[in-house]
């Protein structure tokens, strides 16, 4: 909001530069953003915080520079002739709901003949931002601009039966506003109506047909206060912002209305002429003065400086705080009527450290004993994860919470989504079910950028409906993008599912936690049907892993490969302790067996095979070779397999071993149709 | 003679140069010092039919070209040996093998260096849900409907249960108060979400919450723990300022100042000249905020701050526009190895 330096100087005798003025404000709670030079006019633009409606006029700024800068207070006492005939001869005025207009009042001008203002009018108006109307709306702006109470002029003719009712609006109701459009009303929302119908939305804006013109002969001035949140609400609802409506939601000054409807008939009246009625129409419901008590020690309790009682209580009354009652222990005040915010003795202590100056705070760190800080399991298992897989060449994304429902549903699975009710966009509609979606479309998005090979992550968490309760689960989502192995000495990463799984049982056994990949048919139709396998801890399945089918991903302008893993964070919780189990020390035998077979033999089925022989002293199996070749036939493969054998307690003999062997051989031979090499 | 002894040396020498294998001069060996036929053996089979003068003169000079080619064959051999077991040459220029690193994702990086550095000073690391109730989100800090507060926190609301997504971290304080009593010291880093999406509003970014209750705290100790957080944050010795303002929880409210990291408060397109970076909000816990949980206002006092992890990240990293975190261009993310 902006206020030229010259007005304000004509309230308070500031002396002070430019550059001191813009720190004082600024420290004190009141930002000066900007500072303008209109051909020498110095005009701040101000950022009012939304506590202080008070300080958003050229008076309320005096007042408050007057505190800053300890300077004598400003005053404002406009004084207009009044004429003959009683206001009340012409006006009677109903406030029907007392809560939503806590005070109205009014003053009746006749005979004026509106024209335009004054330069100097129009000219401070336009530093302000606003636009000169006419004489008579111009003058309730400048009021409005120089000591912040809002008010309106009504065309006195168009109001039916010299009659103001202040109302809830009929449902329906129309109303036809100053800027053209027009409204339909609800009970909600406060009008100011003449006999038959609304002629203004109380504290927001004017209605077209009672509106002053330069053909209006009588004018009626209203000054009111209304409740903040009823008009907040009926601004948002009918999104209508005024300079009215920014203020009253805030909160006005119960007596505002008071000098300003003088202030604005005196100038009216310069500059229409006309004649003031004698007296006013004010409907007010009583209102509680406000006292606070503000004890010394709470001070020093709450800040941790100790500012003199003296000064304490000098701030309070350059602050417009009437002292009451004073004493060692407190202070008791009186808050002015314009200070809406102040309330309780937190607020006075604000005060005045605000005014002291918050620079003058020392500076220590509290003295805390018996806590215990630090991260959760499930934190510390988020970190560890995230770095041991960007120490696997993997890039770490964050994405939005929010995920386009036409992706999220290839992944959701039977999870009930969560819509936002009001989203910026279809894409951003529904809360992520899966971490995958808002990664898959990352991937789509860098391959176009040219990216061929890569692998990315997220750990965050995915959110689902269950049984109308909001569910919040955090995930472990890894993707691999295969289009083009770069082809580049001494990187050897691939990308693809092998890799993939290998991340996986690396990061399993780093927590050492129990699992195991069960081969599933996928229950989703984006994954490959036999590149598939389920995460099972506990018997239950925790996440899986496996190719997306390019064919499903045809529709996407996917050429790569693509290979994913999303699996509960939880199930990295309650690792296994870490014991030390001591190793023989004795030599190992290895023998090697090359075997062909069918094609399609699980390395698994020969694996779990040979260990349920419990051939004496096998240690240890390994799978080194699988070999396709037509000489061996196309539907064949050789695959070699590492025995390892090895003894606690002594060096084995040859012989100990050729038996297990001869057995193994001999029931891989006949279970699976092979033939040794 | 001497003549012969010199001829023989130099013709030795000149084989063995050409002896690369070791059965080369395992030949060299036989043909010089053979016990049968070598070279050293005809020429002492020759001494008896010499003078005495003679006999001693050259049978010294023999038997010094004997060690002689004994001593080079040792060399030789050995240096075949070492040859076998030397390095082979390599371009050590190349990069190594699979040495790439992946990333962590910049908010991340920051966000774990404030933990780390909050955990220092003994705080414990809270969380709570981004699916908030408006309860926890507005009217328990103090923010009921209706209130022009609400203004700057434009909100994405959920289908069902009057829930919504939550608008800053600070409901977890008001979480964090309900489950225990003071002494209370935590921060809350997470996500949080605002209808509002320009050039530099993003719907969702990162924040992080403090909070601190206890019988004696002040706003002096919200000053110094603000001031010895952003010094280890930046590892530099920059100065804080509080300018006041106004937030619903908080009483007295302001609003933190740091100097300027990049120009140190000279002044800088960073700082937009002012010298001053604002980096978050703080203030004592509003006495109605602990009527809300059930702490008494009188006996307890504490403090809130709250700061952007998006805005930390991008004075650090020098990054210019807030888009980049969410989008996820490798090209970004790769640069935080």
């Amino acid at each position: 909001m902006r206020f030229p330096l010259s007005w304000i100087k004509e309230f308070v005798p500031i002396e002070a530069d430019i550059e001191t003025i813009k720190e004082k404000f600024t420290l004190s709670g009141t930002e000066i953003e900007e500072i303008l030079d209109l051909d020498g006019e110095i005009i701040f633009d101000f950022n009012f915080t939304v506590n202080r409606p008070d300080l958003m006029s050229v008076f309320g700024l005096s007042r408050e520079a007057s505190a800053l800068f300890s300077l004598p207070k400003p005053k404002y006492e406009p004084h207009v002739e009044e004429g003959e005939d009683d206001i009340r001869n012409f006006v009677s005025i109903e406030v029907q709901d007392e809560k939503l207009c806590p005070r109205y009042m009014a003053l009746l001008i006749r005979g004026v003949k509106v024209g335009e203002s004054p330069p100097y009018i129009q000219k401070r108006l336009i530093e302000c931002g606003l636009r000169p109307i006419n004489a008579v709306v111009d003058a309730t702006n400048y009021v409005l601009l120089e000591y912040g109470h809002p008010l309106h002029a009504f065309d006195f003719k168009y109001l039916k039966g010299g009659k103001i009712i202040v109302r809830r609006a009929r449902e329906g109701e129309i109303i036809r506003l100053l800027d053209g459009s027009e409204k339909k009303l609800n009970s909600e929302n406060l009008v100011i109506a003449d006999s038959e119908k609304p002629v203004a939305i109380a504290g927001v804006m004017g209605g077209e047909d009672s509106s002053v013109t330069f053909t209006t002969k009588d004018v009626l001035l209203e000054g009111a206060l209304f409740f903040p949140p009823s008009i907040r609400r009926t601004s948002k609802v009918l999104n209508i912002h005024t300079d009215a409506s920014h203020r009253f939601e805030r909160g006005c000054d119960y007596n505002g209305m008071e000098k300003a409807l003088i202030m604005a008939a005196k100038i009216i009246i310069e500059n229409c002429g006309g004649k003031l009625c004698k007296g006013s129409i004010d409907i007010r419901e009583e209102i509680r003065e406000k006292r606070v008590r503000l004890r010394f020690e709470r001070i020093e309790k709450i800040l941790g400086i100790k500012i003199e009682k003296d000064i304490v209580n000098d701030i309070l009354e350059r602050l417009h705080f009437e002292i009451l009652d004073k004493n060692n222990e407190y202070v008791e005040v009186l808050v002015p009527s314009f200070r809406v915010d102040v309330e309780r003795e937190a607020d006075l202590i604000e005060e005045v450290i605000r005014v002291y100056g918050l620079d003058k705070l020392p500076i220590s760190l509290p003295q805390l004993v018996d806590i215990e800080g630090g991260r959760n399991e499930i934190q510390k298992v988020e970190k560890e994860i995230r770095h041991f897989l960007a120490g696997r060449n993997l890039n770490e994304t964050i994405h939005f919470s929010t995920t386009d429902p036409k992706i999220d549903i290839l992944f959701a699975g039977d999870k009930e989504e969560i819509k936002i009710v009001n989203p910026l966009s279809e894409n951003n509609s529904i809360l992520r079910r899966s971490l995958l979606t808002n990664l898959l479309t990352t991937a789509i998005k860098n391959s176009l950028n040219g990216q061929k090979f890569f692998g990315l992550f997220e750990i965050g968490n995915i959110y689902y409906k269950e049984q109308n309760e909001p569910k919040e689960i955090p995930k472990l989502a890894i993707l691999l993008y295969d289009e083009e192995k770069p082809k580049i000495l001494n990187q050897d990463y691939m990308r693809d599912f092998y890799e993939l799984k290998g991340i996986a049982e690396s990061l399993f056994d780093k927590f050492r936690i129990s699992y195991s990949f069960r081969e599933e048919k996928p229950e989703l139709e984006i994954f490959s049907e036999n590149h598939y396998l389920s995460i099972v801890r506990d018997g239950e399945s925790k996440g899986f892993l496996g190719y997306l089918d390019p064919i499903k991903l045809k529709k996407f302008d996917v050429i790569g490969k693509i290979c994913v893993l999303e699996v509960d964070l939880s199930i990295f919780l309650e690792s296994k302790p870490l014991v030390f189990k001591p190793f023989s020390r004795y030599p190992i035998i290895k023998r090697d067996m090359t075997f062909v077979m069918d094609k399609k033999i699980k390395w698994s089925d020969i694996y779990s095979f040979v260990l349920e022989l419990e051939p004496p002293f096998l240690s240890k199996v390994e799978l080194s070779q699988i070999y396709y070749d037509e000489k061996i036939g196309l539907e064949k493969k050789a695959l070699t397999l590492s025995l390892f054998f090895q003894s606690e307690e002594r060096t084995l003999e040859d012989y100990e071993v050729n038996d297990s062997c001869k057995k193994i051989i001999e029931g891989i031979e006949k279970n699976f149709g092979a033939v040794l090499r | 003679m001497l003549d012969e002894l010199a001829t023989i040396k130099e013709e030795f020498l000149k084989e063995l140069i050409n002896s690369n294998r070791e059965s080369q001069l395992f030949e060299l060996k036989g043909k010089y010092l053979g016990k049968k036929r070598g070279v050293i053996r005809d020429l002492l089979s020759k001494l008896p039919a010499m003078s005495d003068d003679d006999k001693k003169t050259y049978g010294k000079e023999i038997n010094q070209l004997k060690n002689f080619i004994e001593k080079e064959l040792e060399n030789k051999f050995e240096e075949l040996k070492n040859r076998k077991l030397a390095l082979p040459e390599m371009d050590i220029s190349i990069y190594g093998r699979n040495c790439k690193n992946g990333s962590l994702h910049p908010i991340n990086i920051v966000k774990e260096e404030i933990e780390e550095i909050f955990i220092s000073m003994g705080y414990t690391i809270a969380s709570g849900p981004e699916i908030e109730d408006s309860y926890h989100n507005f009217e328990a800090l103090n923010t009921p409907e209706d209130h022009p507060s609400r203004d700057i926190q434009d909100t994405f609301y959920l289908d069902f249960n009057n829930l919504l997504l939550r608008t800053q971290t600070s409901p977890v304080q008001i979480r964090a108060m309900e489950r225990r009593k003071p002494p209370i010291k935590l921060i809350a880093p997470g996500r949080v979400f605002r209808r509002d999406d320009d050039i530099s509003h993003s719907p969702m970014f990162f924040q992080v919450e403090g909070l601190v209750v206890d019988e004696n705290i002040t706003m002096a100790h919200l000053k110094g723990t603000l001031l010895e957080f952003y010094k280890k944050l930046f590892k530099k010795d920059i100065s804080i300022r509080f300018r006041a303002s106004y937030f619903p929880f908080t009483e007295p409210s302001a609003e933190t100042d740091l100097s300027c990291v990049i120009c140190n408060g000279s002044g800088c397109g960073v700082c937009k000249r002012t010298g001053w970076l604002e980096v978050g909000g703080c203030g004592m816990v509003d006495p109605k905020v602990f009527e809300y949980v059930g702490i008494d206002p009188e006996k307890y006092s504490g403090f809130a701050f709250g700061l952007g992890i998006d805005r930390i990240a991008m004075i650090k990293f020098q990054i210019d526009n807030i888009k980049y975190f969410l989008d996820n261009d490798i090209r970004f993310l790769e640069q935080f190895r």
